[in-house]
């Protein structure tokens, strides 16, 4: 499993639609809204691919900025390797 | 109910918790204390990432001897925790299938695996064999803007005061020389006066020849915050090409390219017809002049801008006027703070340092410069062009510390500080990138050595540059095999990446950052500071580098830099802290914010307000730059602008990036961005394949219209990461170079496109 907390910025007005859409990708939770506007988001995936595309895909929704990771985890994933 | 607290739920938290701090959430901290305790690693590791030039520090999560996590560092001023996609991937491009673990040579026509020994004694016999039959000039050096500042500064040394030649050259000399160039003909020294933390304080910014949002996404972010922070914020940004910079931009400037002198010199006309000068900062602080020396006065000054009334240059720059005159009023309101920002739009042309030193005519008639959120800014490309080129001396022209070869008390400086003959070091400047290239072509080159850079794919004109490559004796340093670069080598010797090794980086802020080693390089792969030390000793400069790590490096570093307006932090503040922007005089000197500026830089005195010093005036100049076209416009023959640049998922030539399979697969190849006029008329549609042609070579790629980016009519746009032949852009690209820089036109060539059959 792959973990990763980005934090998501967005054009003026378009929370809503940007919250409608990350609701539609599998994986992805938003946890809150920082007071500095930005959503804080967790993507959860099989593997580290799987998280970047998702990352990728949430980068590419109309009236997002950028997308900032803030902290990536990949440690399941190398135990499961190990195993 | 299962309330069982798992690992997994413990990652999550931490997750989140690094979210928030990183959102601003967190309790604020000592930016300069050690990295934060964290318990979901094993160890957690300080360095800085190794891609753009923003300079992010990350922490490094190593289990078992593998990074197996990466954050950004919250203690870092420049990312304060935050990361962009490429970097959270970092720990992918260590282990990759085409980790170079072992020497290889060249043996009849195919490289082959070596010792360390074998590889190394052909290496010093070449350059032995070169040095005594032709000279110290028939060798060079081709380093980087992603070595860390030790490798540089030992190998130039060993060039210059061991083997007798300045043929030390480096690639940031196609991504910023203009930059550079622009910085000491307009204030006498190299690098801004201003840092990052002018963007929390600015008002206004200025954002020209930059895509930040994909070239420099952690400051983008910050740039967005500032603008949420405050409405009254105004973003102007300035591109040819509609990119996701734009996407926040109050005022969007699509200018023909090459035609933003023009641009400026309307904005610079509008500032003094209207009266929005600072008189006082003029008559304080500045001088005017026209080409390289020739002094003039305000007035000729003021007499040579008559030609560029927006009324009158509208037409060439493709900006109304009206746009023009509102855009200088914003940039130059007494009452905002400006920041102008610029990338390799700006210096990657043929009139690069006329281009810096127009943005910097604004600022200096404006007075807006050397207080908080007023300074013009140059963006770089690479993790240390600054600290490990910029300063170290990895230019032909210039040596440790901002000095000059061709100054020769600079050069007895150092040749006191290395403890070597009067005399010692050569005074003539070495070949600069295009000339050293050329000199392989022309046979005059015979050995070379490319460190951590990839110019068989990244050089303009590729096709007339390669067979040079292949002819002359040439050893690449590098991770990966094969590159477009290494492929054409006579010995490849592997190296250590990133936090594989110790050492410092220079971001473009001026900030001096320490990285750990936290991993073991992979088989025989060692740091280049390691192979540098190796090729000193077996050539019998033992004694001019009695270096054993990269900490004795960095004392003899600072002595170089003692009595200049560059000292840095000593190696033991740079491991304990997150980063230091130099001038730091001393240990117990704070970082510099902002230079040339009382109260903040240490060199200039109480009383003096603002001093730039570098000139022997203390005056910096407002030249009188003409509007002169790029060299290949295009015509009847060859209809179309075509521009390069990067893309957000990759970087430079992509042997990182194009390795991390998650970046591979989200942009796989690159394409050409039609305005959707263009394709219309010319029957092109949305993934079609076509044909992009110049006077030099055939590239094809796919057709990408109203993508990230949208040219304007007549211009295309290729982003210059992809190493297959049909796709290698630098190809088709003019190899015409700034007389004052050297830099190469890589943003500006004519070309034809047609739908391919």
């Amino acid at each position: 499993m792959a973990l990763s907390s980005v934090l998501l910025k967005m054009k003026n007005g378009q929370e809503e639609h940007v919250r409608s859409c990350l609701a539609e990708i599998p994986g992805v939770s938003v946890e809150t809204t920082a007071p500095s506007g930005e959503l804080i988001v967790i993507v959860e995936t099989d593997n580290i691919q799987e998280l970047h595309k998702q990352c990728l895909a949430i980068e590419r929704l109309e009236g997002v900025l950028g997308v900032y990771p803030s902290y990536v985890t990949t440690e399941d994933e190398s135990e499961a390797e190990k195993k | 109910m299962d309330m069982k607290f798992t690992r997994r739920d413990f990652l999550k938290a931490m997750a989140i918790s690094a979210a928030m701090f990183t959102a601003g959430c967190g309790t604020k901290r000592d930016t300069h204390k050690g990295p934060v305790e964290q318990k979901d690693a094993e160890k957690w590791v300080k360095g800085v990432c190794r891609y753009c030039g923003t300079g992010c520090g990350v922490l490094a999560g190593v289990t078992g001897g593998k990074i197996v996590a990466v954050k950004g560092d919250p203690d870092c001023p420049v990312n304060k925790g935050r990361l962009c996609v490429k970097g959270i991937l970092l720990p992918k491009i260590m282990d990759t299938k085409d980790r170079l673990l072992h020497p290889l040579i060249r043996k009849d026509g195919q490289l082959v695996e070596a010792s360390w020994d074998e590889a190394m004694n052909l290496v010093v016999s070449k350059f032995k064999e070169a040095i005594e039959n032709y000279g110290p000039d028939s060798v060079g050096f081709y380093g980087s803007g992603q070595t860390f500042a030790e490798e540089t500064y030992t190998m130039q040394k060993i060039f210059r005061a061991g083997i007798g030649t300045n043929n030390v050259e480096g690639n940031p000399r196609t991504c910023m020389a203009s930059a550079v160039a622009g910085f000491v003909t307009t204030y006498g020294a190299d690098e801004p006066m201003g840092t990052y933390a002018d963007i929390e304080a600015a008002d206004t910014f200025f954002l020209i020849g930059s895509n930040s949002a994909e070239a420099h996404p952690v400051l983008f972010s910050r740039i967005i915050d500032r603008k949420n922070s405050d409405p009254n914020v105004k973003i102007i940004v300035a591109d040819p090409r509609k990119t996701r910079t734009a996407d926040i931009a109050d005022y969007y400037l699509p200018f023909i390219p090459s035609r933003d002198l023009a641009l400026m010199n309307a904005m610079a006309y509008v500032i003094i017809e209207e009266g929005l000068t600072n008189e006082q900062f003029i008559a304080e602080h500045t001088e005017f002049m026209k080409g390289a020396s020739d002094k003039i006065t305000y007035d000729e000054y003021k007499a040579f801008l008559q030609d560029y009334a927006p009324e009158k240059v509208e037409a060439a720059c493709g900006i109304p006027a009206a746009t023009i005159r509102e855009v200088a009023r914003l940039f130059a309101d007494p009452n905002r703070k400006t920041m102008s920002m610029w990338c390799m739009g700006f210096n990657q042309r043929t009139r690069g340092v006329w281009a810096n030193n127009l943005v910097h005519n604004l600022h200096l008639l404006t007075g807006k410069i050397c207080t908080p959120g007023n300074t013009p800014f140059s963006l770089t490309g690479q993790p240390s062009a600054c600290g490990s080129v910029r300063e170290t001396g990895g230019l032909s022209h210039i040596l440790p510390a901002h000095r000059f070869v061709a100054n020769e008390k600079h050069r007895n400086e150092l040749e006191e500080i290395w403890g070597v003959p009067k005399g010692t070091l050569p005074s003539k400047p070495g070949y600069h990138t295009l000339e050293m290239f050329k000199a392989a072509v022309t046979g005059d080159l015979k050995c070379l050595w490319v460190m951590t850079t990839n110019p068989g794919q990244s050089l303009p004109n590729l096709n007339y540059y390669r067979p040079g490559m292949e002819k002359t004796f040439m050893v690449v340093s590098e991770t990966y095999h094969p590159t477009r670069t290494s492929e054409l080598a006579d010995v490849v010797l592997p190296a250590a990446l990133w936090m594989e090794k110790e050492g410092v980086y220079g971001n473009g802020e001026r900030r001096t950052n320490h990285i750990a080693k936290a991993v073991e390089p992979p088989g025989e792969a060692r740091p280049d500071l390691d192979t540098i030390i190796d090729f000193a000793k077996r050539m019998g400069y033992e004694k001019l580098v009695p270096f054993k790590t990269p900490e004795e490096v960095w004392a003899e570093y600072q002595k170089c830099q003692e009595g200049t307006d560059m000292q840095m932090a000593s190696y033991k503040r740079l491991r304990e802290g997150h980063g230091f922007t130099w001038p730091v005089p001393d240990d117990n000197s704070p970082e510099t914010y902002i230079r040339y500026a009382e109260g903040y830089d240490p060199y200039v005195k109480p009383g003096e307000g603002i001093k730039f010093y570098a000139r022997k005036n203390n005056r910096a100049v407002i030249y009188a730059r003409p509007q002169i076209d790029a060299q290949e416009m295009p015509d009847a023959e060859y209809p179309f602008f075509l521009t390069t640049g990067r893309m957000l998922e990759h970087w430079h030539t992509a042997t990182m990036t194009g390795n991390v399979p998650e970046l591979k697969n989200a942009a796989p190849e690159m394409y050409v961005e039609i305005n959707e006029e263009d394709a219309k008329r010319l029957g092109i549609n949305d993934g079609d394949l076509v044909n992009i042609t110049s006077r030099r070579a055939t590239c094809k790629f796919k057709a990408k219209i109203n993508g990230r980016g949208k040219p304007m009519p007549g211009l295309v746009y290729v982003s210059f990461h992809d190493k297959e032949d049909d796709r290698l852009i630098n190809k088709v690209l003019l190899d015409a170079f700034d007389p004052g820089s050297k830099q190469p036109e890589y943003k500006i060539c004519a070309v034809q496109i047609s739908k391919a059959s």
